[in-house]
């Protein structure tokens, strides 16, 4: 007997105290932890405070029955290995104790012989499910580690391309218009595949903790004429009018980072599928119970066979019109998932070659 | 003043040859480097310098965060004490959820420095905004 086997700690419940007395004494020769308990609700205690291997539970008890100690056992912690021992060891209630959780069944009276074969059926048992958890915690890390990889890896070479680029574009160097139209197009494609590491890291990362946002009162109407002033140069660039319709303050509870990511996202859409000299409008109003967000432009609009799509990874509409605009097709579900933070919805309307409007309702109270 | 020593660290080769490319076309500006939390913080006792750059996330001993937070400190037992209104510059590649976020922690002790800059960055905008900070305490006019 292995080390480990002697440390696992075993507990029996049973209201005999005959059988709690046999299996002590044959137990324990074996095992160093091995506790009985004459009711179930003792023995539930115990199981909620301490780390426990195996229980054997006696079926017919007064209080809580075994069949609902395997039950809750099993709520508290699957790992933990169920046997069965019962003088009524009929096939229903087997059955019923299988399907409540219970690995294994013992017919009283039983051999010391038959109590540690079931005892030892139990370790394997236990065991292949402990290796089961370690071989998920070890998937589970390998995925993590792949994220940073991913992470640091690819970003940091990218990063530093994309910055020998702009000190050959901007370090007074000798280079004429043609190979600056080279260097412009190159750093072009670099930042699109920095942003879209930073992209699928963000909504890997949302998907697997969700936003550690903290909530708080916060004023958004500066957000907005932030962000806004962020694409000045496209805005300027395509001749776009942008046109904010807000209060003059305008407090919700938020997260001012993911607040202005959603704000950065449908900003970056309007002015991205506009057309020259065309608007964008960003209106905010709010009632009593919801504040209204509303990002429209009167570009080249969607397909309505597209729409459901929309929010979903990666999918980016592909056709003669969008072929030239960039984009990681993850901006809508970074912005869908912000606003699923705050318990609200985002509808969108659309109309091909007119113009495309997001609406976002978020409740006041949340 | 018409010498200033900036001291510029950051865990990445390419990136400090970078910065030193650039600022080398100021005359006024001698540069100094790390490539490590603990070799700023060697070099800052050795060349006393006018401003830092100090990249956050560095992969080698202590990081950037650290190092700030140890020049900064307000304690009179500090071995840099000396050195706690130096200006420092934070260099990030950090995606833009946190960026807002730094902006409004800027000088507290969670952000403990004057400035921050995200990789990459175009060479006139890194000068400008070292020129920013050194007008604001005073170091140029």
């Amino acid at each position: 007997m292995t080390d480990t086997e002697k440390s696992l700690t075993i507990v029996i419940v049973d209201d005999d105290p005959a059988i709690r007395h046999v299996c002590l004494s044959i137990l324990q020769k074996n095992y160093k932890s091995v506790f009985a308990f004459d009711k179930a609700s003792d023995a539930l205690d115990f199981v909620q405070k301490n780390p426990v291997d195996i229980i054997l539970v006696d079926l017919k008890m007064p209080g809580i029955s075994g069949h609902e100690l395997i039950e809750r056992v099993n709520q508290l912690n699957r790992d933990i290995v169920i046997v069965v021992i019962t003088a009524y060891a009929t096939i229903e209630n087997a059955i019923e104790a299988m399907q409540k959780g219970a690995s294994d069944f013992l017919a009283k009276p039983f051999t010391p012989d038959e109590l540690r074969f079931a005892i030892k059926k139990a370790l394997d048992k236990r065991e292949l499910i402990l290796q089961r958890a370690r071989a998920l915690q070890e998937k589970r890390e390998m995925e993590e580690n792949y994220l940073s990889f991913v992470s640091h890896q690819l970003k940091s070479p990218l990063s530093a391309a994309q910055q020998l680029l702009y000190l050959l574009e901007g370090g007074n160097y000798s280079i004429d218009n043609e190979a600056h139209e080279v260097i412009k197009r190159a750093i072009n494609r670099i930042s699109e595949a920095n942003r879209l590491v930073n992209e699928w890291l963000l909504v890997s990362r949302m998907e697997k903790a969700g936003f550690t946002s903290e909530f708080v009162e916060t004023d958004i109407v500066p957000l907005i004429s932030y962000e806004v002033e962020r694409y000045r140069e496209e805005i300027n660039k395509n001749r776009l009018e942008v046109i904010t319709e807000t209060p003059e303050r305008y407090t919700i509870k938020t997260d001012p980072s993911s607040f202005s990511m959603l704000l950065s996202n449908l900003i970056s859409n309007a002015i991205k599928y506009n057309k020259i000299g065309g608007r964008v409008i960003i209106r905010l109003r709010g009632d009593e119970r919801f504040t209204i967000l509303e990002v429209e432009d009167t570009g080249i609009g969607i397909k309505r066979e597209y729409i459901p799509r929309l929010f979903s990874k990666f999918f980016r509409v592909r056709d003669e019109k969008t072929r030239n605009i960039e984009g990681t097709g993850l901006g809508l579900v970074i912005v869908k998932r912000i606003v699923d933070e705050h318990k609200g919805n985002i509808r969108v309307e659309s109309e091909p070659d007119k113009g495309t409007k997001f609406i976002i309702t978020l409740p006041k109270d949340l | 003043m018409n010498n200033i020593k900036i001291l510029v660290v950051d865990d990445d080769e390419d990136f400090l040859f970078t910065v030193r490319t650039i600022l080398s076309k100021k005359p006024e500006y001698q540069i100094f480097e790390a490539r490590s939390g603990r070799e700023c913080l060697e070099q800052l006792t050795k060349v006393e310098p006018n401003l830092i750059l100090l990249d956050v996330i560095m992969e080698t001993d202590i990081d950037g965060f650290n190092v700030a937070q140890q020049i900064k400190s307000t304690d009179p037992k500090s071995p840099y004490y000396k050195y706690r209104d130096v200006p420092i510059i934070f260099l990030t590649s950090v995606e833009q959820k946190s960026k807002i976020k730094f902006a409004d922690k800027i000088g507290t002790p969670l952000m403990p420095s004057d400035d921050f800059i995200t990789k990459p960055i175009k060479p006139a905008d890194l000068l400008q905004r070292i020129e920013e900070v050194l007008k604001k305490h005073r170091l140029i006019n």
